[in-house]
């Protein structure tokens, strides 16, 4: 197995490699913080130390801006040839017929259901349950304890907040963002927040 | 020094706000959002202006104004705030044309309506304005012209600025327990920002010395040499001793800003104003605000009672380059971090509308609060010819 570097510009970086630590005792894993200002803007000099073509990596980035964060990070270490892999605790119990993309960082105490698809650079943090056939778009991030039920579906970008629940057959939308801890059910447009900070949702229109 | 004019019932008192309904709101230009809202066929607005609730909908790229209400048994004909959905009851599915006019019934047989009966059927309809991307409608039959209340300055701002907004906005709204009037006082009272917002807007807005790393002087594409605004009057003083016109009520200010690149500078085509703020307070209830050309903020104080409005917020930036994908946690970013200014207002405001409640009159006011006297002054005229009436 190819060694694996954990790099990212938040303190998340600790947290993903400790659990890479647990996922693969008997791999070389090492961790790069990757210096950045204004968020987007990433020093990659570090990268120089570990060959793409030996080194696969795992981008660890909290779900800041939506996950877009994570996702520049991506594009710009892609580029420079790496392959992604996932990480997935030992203490998470995913059923064999599930499909989970690359990048993907899924914490101890998840239940992954059969028939489940999870895209690319998602992360599922402490306890997440998803039900039978779920289907997660890419860099979807579900904190601690959040529970989507059989059928969902949740659209790339978007983030649920801790202790949040998703009824069976909803749709979330891309870029959304649920910040309040509730059951949330039926169809949830593209670009819709669900702040504490707001009455209703704010949501994105485009013309 | 100046004596205020309005006394402190006007601002919880049901009569006032009966005789606002009419007079002001009954018979002036309200904002009614922006056309990115309104850019595709069927995409629709809905808002709740004096109880009545009105639809802006594009019909085949026309935009139209109806009172939202079936002819047939009153249901409204939209009951979102936005979307896209055809000019059709979803109650009993009777549809629309653009001019109001009964397009269709289904299960029309049932009905037994005569042909010239269901000719005469169509949706009430309210005159519409459009000034670049502001949205205006008036609910009166005969309504004042729309320059009568806006200047050809403010409308040439409004129009120039337009030209360079992006295509996504990020809208929400709440309600506020205080008066309307409050908060377009609020908006004219510069001097607060430094005591309410020392560490949201007051940074952004204080005479400082700008850091090495600043741009110091930022062109203007609009307010530069020889620039389209180029002549635009900013930051006029009101004479009080002369009648106020409703023109005047409605005021632009521009302050000089130092400029330093965000991350999301790099992100836009060509931003209209940079290294200024620019602010447009359209009486009676809304506000435009632009940070550097990049960054734009509206924001709409609906009445519903004397006690409450219904805040409408949009925030959107200037259009990104081609090629940028849409950027709403940029929007999201903004978004909060204008909240938070609002915040620290409503805090405010809706302890000075408690406040006003047991008073027997308001202080004194100083010779910066012109604005907000010129407003009293056109209000209690305005109104005191409608209570004649």
């Amino acid at each position: 197995m190819r060694p694996l570097l954990v790099s990212g510009p938040d303190s998340t970086l600790r947290n993903v490699y400790t659990l890479a630590k647990q996922a693969f005792p008997g791999r070389r894993v090492e961790m790069l913080f990757i210096p950045s200002a204004d968020y987007y803007r990433f020093d990659l000099t570090g990268l120089k130390d570990f060959d793409p073509q030996e080194w696969d990596i795992c981008v660890a980035v909290n779900e800041f801006y939506i996950n877009d964060v994570r996702r520049a990070l991506h594009d710009a270490v892609a580029i420079l040839g790496y392959q992604c892999a996932s990480v997935i605790s030992p203490r998470a119990d995913v059923d064999p017929s599930a499909v989970i993309g690359a990048n993907a960082v899924i914490y101890g105490g998840c239940v992954v259901g059969a028939n489940v698809l999870i895209g690319h650079h998602c992360v599922l943090r402490g306890n997440v349950v998803l039900s039978e056939d779920v289907v997660l778009g890419d860099y979807v991030s579900l904190e601690a304890n959040v529970a989507i039920r059989e059928g969902a579906t949740v659209g790339s970008f978007t983030t649920i907040c801790a202790n949040s629940s998703v009824a069976r057959i909803s749709r979330i939308g891309q870029y959304c963002y649920l910040n309040h801890q509730r059951q949330y059910s039926g169809t949830i447009v593209d670009m819709t927040f669900y702040s504490p900070n707001f009455q209703h949702p704010i949501q994105v229109f485009s013309s | 020094m100046i004596e205020p004019v309005l006394p402190p019932e006007c601002y919880s008192g049901v009569k006032w706000y009966d005789l606002e309904c009419k007079e002001i709101f009954g018979k002036l230009w309200l904002l009614v959002g922006l056309r990115q809202q309104l850019d595709t066929h069927d995409s629709f607005i809905t808002r709740q202006f004096n109880g009545v609730s009105v639809l802006v909908q594009n019909i085949q790229g026309e935009l139209r104004a109806f009172r939202n209400v079936c002819a047939h048994r009153g249901m409204p004909i939209q009951t979102e705030p936005f979307g896209v959905r055809k000019l059709v009851c979803p109650y009993h599915g009777w549809g629309y044309r653009e001019d109001g006019s009964l397009r269709g019934i289904a299960n029309a047989a049932i009905y037994g309506i005569c042909d010239a009966r269901k000719a005469s059927i169509r949706l009430h309809s309210y005159p519409l304005e459009i000034i670049g991307d502001f949205v205006f409608v008036n609910l009166a039959s005969e309504p004042l012209a729309i320059t009568e209340q806006y200047s050809p300055d403010m409308i040439a701002v409004l129009t120039a600025v337009s030209a360079s907004f992006g295509t996504e906005v990020s809208f929400s709204h709440f309600t506020c327990d205080y008066n309307w009037k409050l908060n377009f006082e609020n908006v004219l009272d510069w001097n607060h920002v430094q005591f309410v917002h020392p560490q949201s807007l007051g940074p952004l807005l204080a005479d400082k010395s700008s850091p090495a790393s600043y741009i110091k002087r930022p062109s203007s594409l609009l307010f530069g040499q020889g620039a389209l605004l180029a002549g635009v009057q900013t930051n006029g003083a009101i004479d009080l001793n002369v009648p106020v016109a409703l023109q005047d009520l409605s005021i632009i200010g521009r302050k000089e800003l130092p400029y330093a690149p965000s991350w999301f500078s790099g992100l836009m085509e060509a931003p209209c104003d940079q290294g200024a703020f620019l602010n447009c307070k359209l009486f009676p209830n809304a506000n435009f605000v632009s940070v550097h050309g990049e960054q734009f903020y509206l924001e709409q104080f609906v009445p519903v009672s004397p006690d409450r409005i219904d805040y409408h917020s949009w925030v959107f930036t200037s259009r990104l380059k081609k090629d940028v994908p849409v950027q709403p946690q940029l929007l999201w970013w903004l978004h909060h971090s204008e909240k938070r200014v609002i915040d620290e207002d409503a805090v405010l405001l809706t302890a000075l509308h408690a406040s006003l409640k047991s008073a027997s009159c308001v202080g004194v006011m100083g010779d910066h609060e012109g604005q907000l006297v010129a407003m009293g002054q056109w209000y209690l005229q305005r109104l005191s010819e409608g209570g004649n009436q």
